[in-house]
């Protein structure tokens, strides 16, 4: 059940919803239009989320420090979004693409490999 | 190298690059099962680590086994499931995944034995972490090849009479024990552990124990009683307890073949007791189907008889070019009301290399261990008994094979021969000489004097219930006065013309003087 609306709903975002609609009523599938609906907007939601590049600061002044490490990493045209957890440096995120050069992810490996 | 000086060395070789690695993300948390996208490329048991430490302050991510580990079991189109090996409610949708690039393995040295751990292999017993150096074992390894192999002929001794007369086990053998819960199943297993304290020490083979699913008070007590008997020396206990997660219930197996292995490749002799593949199957169905695979008979994934069938056939005796080592398999399956036609007992019977058959009836009627010789078996045979054993173990068979037969017949039978009567009679003695106490296993060489004497008629006309008592009585006569008959048999594992003598004229003489 779960695959079949998670195929009507992808086809929703690649097709018009009313096509999509049409075809689920004519395969008796009608009711599950709502779940459907609700998929899609996940997927949408979703696929946005994975395309649009992100890089994560500490702190609003690191976007200047770091600025032109971002930039040779491609992250020039990326959405800001501040953690203070990292501690310092950034890191890059694009779809399943990862650029990690945070200082807590530095120390969590420094420690690991000392205490290893 | 001090602290100072290590993280000085890692500071001068961290990396400057900005390298992009490929990351997953979860999509979905459910029951401990992860749907993951991005990591396509990931490999079938291949395990992946959860970023926990999102949003989480570093001194928080620095706390000890903080990081949770996946295991990857389905590879689909667009996305990979995979099973937490830990706390799952720490795994969010969102959550970055790395891959490791490793199969799943389990570190094992020499420090691993006399401990007790789980799957994964951190201790569970107290005690700290395995000393020594440790080799990562990969879980799930391909089983050595037929060239690879050489014959079973070494008996592996289990301490009960009934067994090792007449079901005899060899090392690298796979011999089933099977019957209804309550019927001395574990009993056997421990036993045989508890034996191998008889063996020397160059010979002795390691043992460990697979609890499955067992209640954590149950595989607390098999510890006590390896202890009480000096057998956690050279014993491994692995548990995944009934309050795991089915994951590591599935992995449990896997994890003590993979420690086996280890110690095989050295040219060690290995016993490995898997209690019980029952509950194993039953965690790997429930698995498998939160993965959403098709459910076939009884609800079984397709692959049921595989899992059992590559996990057994990791057994093997090892050529002398490999070492000479073996590892010993002791699968046990519960069965239902003694229907051995079931879909799982019926596939790891076929899987292994003999049976033992624990019956109910015979439990409550006061015969223990329950052993029905009649259905039991080992394929291997006398290839795996000394030759002392076989000298002395030929006649019993039959002998029970023919009370059996009498057995019913008697009931109706009021007026019977001379020679039937003595059959009878014959058969119940050796019934009553095969029952054994448990954890009370007794070496082979006192084995050997047992139904030798037997054999020489020095149970008849001794009432039944007098049976145990007599062969107390002519052991313990034994080891005082000929003492070097023993250590003879022990040493030379055959009963020589001299020998056989000795013991008529010790058993003569024991029945003079005998009184019960």
């Amino acid at each position: 059940m779960d695959r079949l609306i998670t195929t009507y709903a992808q086809l929703m975002l690649a097709y018009a919803p009313e096509k999509v609609r049409a075809s689920m009523e004519k395969r008796g599938h009608g009711k599950l239009w709502k779940r459907t609906l609700r998929k899609a907007l996940l997927l949408a939601g979703k696929s946005t989320a994975r395309t649009e590049p992100v890089v994560i600061l500490a702190r609003e002044s690191d976007k200047q420090k770091h600025a032109e490490n971002i930039a040779k990493s491609g992250g020039a045209e990326a959405r800001v979004a501040i953690d203070a957890s990292i501690v310092g440096g950034f890191i890059l995120q694009k779809g399943f693409s990862r650029i990690d050069r945070s200082y807590k992810t530095a120390l969590h490996t420094l420690y690991k490999k000392v205490t290893a | 190298m001090s602290i100072i000086e290590t993280i000085k060395k890692e500071l001068e070789n961290i990396s400057t690059d900005t390298q992009a690695e490929e990351v997953g993300v979860v999509s979905a948390v459910s029951d401990g099962i992860v749907e993951i996208e991005g990591i396509t490329a990931a490999q079938m048991m291949e395990m992946v680590v959860f970023e926990t430490t999102e949003g989480r302050s570093l001194a928080d991510t620095l706390a000890p086994d903080s990081a949770v580990i996946g295991l990857v079991l389905n590879l689909e189109e667009d996305l990979v499931r995979a099973v937490v090996l830990g706390e799952s409610h720490t795994v969010r949708e969102g959550m970055v995944v790395r891959r490791t690039g490793k199969l799943l393995s389990i570190p094992v040295g020499e420090g691993i034995v006399g401990r007790v751990v789980s799957p994964l292999g951190a201790t569970i017993d107290g005690k700290g972490a395995v000393t020594g150096e440790t080799v990562a074992m990969p879980i799930e390894r391909v089983a050595y090849g037929v060239m690879e192999r050489s014959s079973v002929n070494t008996p592996i001794h289990t301490g009960i009479k009934a067994i090792d007369s007449m079901i005899p086990i060899g090392r690298g053998q796979r011999e089933l024990i099977i019957g209804d819960r309550g019927t001395g199943k574990t009993t056997v297993a421990l036993d045989t552990i508890i034996n191998q304290k008889y063996e020397p020490k160059e010979t002795r083979p390691l043992c460990i124990y697979v609890a499955i699913g067992q209640k954590q008070s149950k595989t607390a007590n098999i510890m006590r009683i390896l202890e009480e008997a000096g057998a956690m020396e050279y014993t491994t206990i692995v548990s995944a307890g009934a309050g795991d997660a089915s994951p590591l219930l599935f992995l449990a197996p896997f994890a003590g073949a993979a420690i086996g292995e280890y110690f095989m490749q050295k040219g060690k002799d290995v016993l490995v007791v898997f209690d019980d593949l029952s509950k194993h199957a039953v965690a790997y169905r429930q698995m498998s189907l939160l993965l959403r695979r098709p459910p076939g008979r009884e609800a079984f994934p397709g692959d049921i008889f595989y899992l059992h069938s590559r996990l057994l056939e990791r057994s093997a005796k090892l050529s002398a070019e490999l070492g000479g080592g073996s590892l010993t398999a002791l699968p046990i399956i519960e069965t239902q009301e003694g229907d051995v036609s079931a879909y799982i007992p019926t596939n790891v019977i076929s899987i292994t290399d003999g049976q033992i058959f624990l019956e109910t009836d015979l439990f409550n009627k006061g015969v223990r261990p329950a052993l029905n010789v009649g259905i039991s078996v080992s394929r291997v045979g006398s290839s795996a008994q000394t030759k002392a054993m076989k000298k002395v173990a030929g006649k019993i068979r039959l002998e029970l094979a023919q009370f059996r037969e009498l057995e019913a017949f008697m009931q109706f039978a009021s007026d019977l021969d001379e020679e039937t009567k003595k059959r009878i009679d014959s058969g119940r003695a050796f019934t009553e000489l095969l029952k054994q106490k448990q954890g009370n296993p007794q070496p082979f060489y006192k084995q050997v004097v047992s139904l030798f004497a037997a054999n020489s008629g020095y149970m008849e006309g001794v009432p039944v219930s007098q049976i145990k008592k007599l062969e107390d009585d002519f052991l313990n006569y034994i080891e005082r006065e000929h003492a070097q008959v023993l250590s003879t048999i022990e040493t030379a594992r055959d009963l020589s013309d001299e020998v056989q003598a000795t013991l008529k004229t010790a058993i003569a003489t024991f029945k003079e003087t005998y009184t019960a």
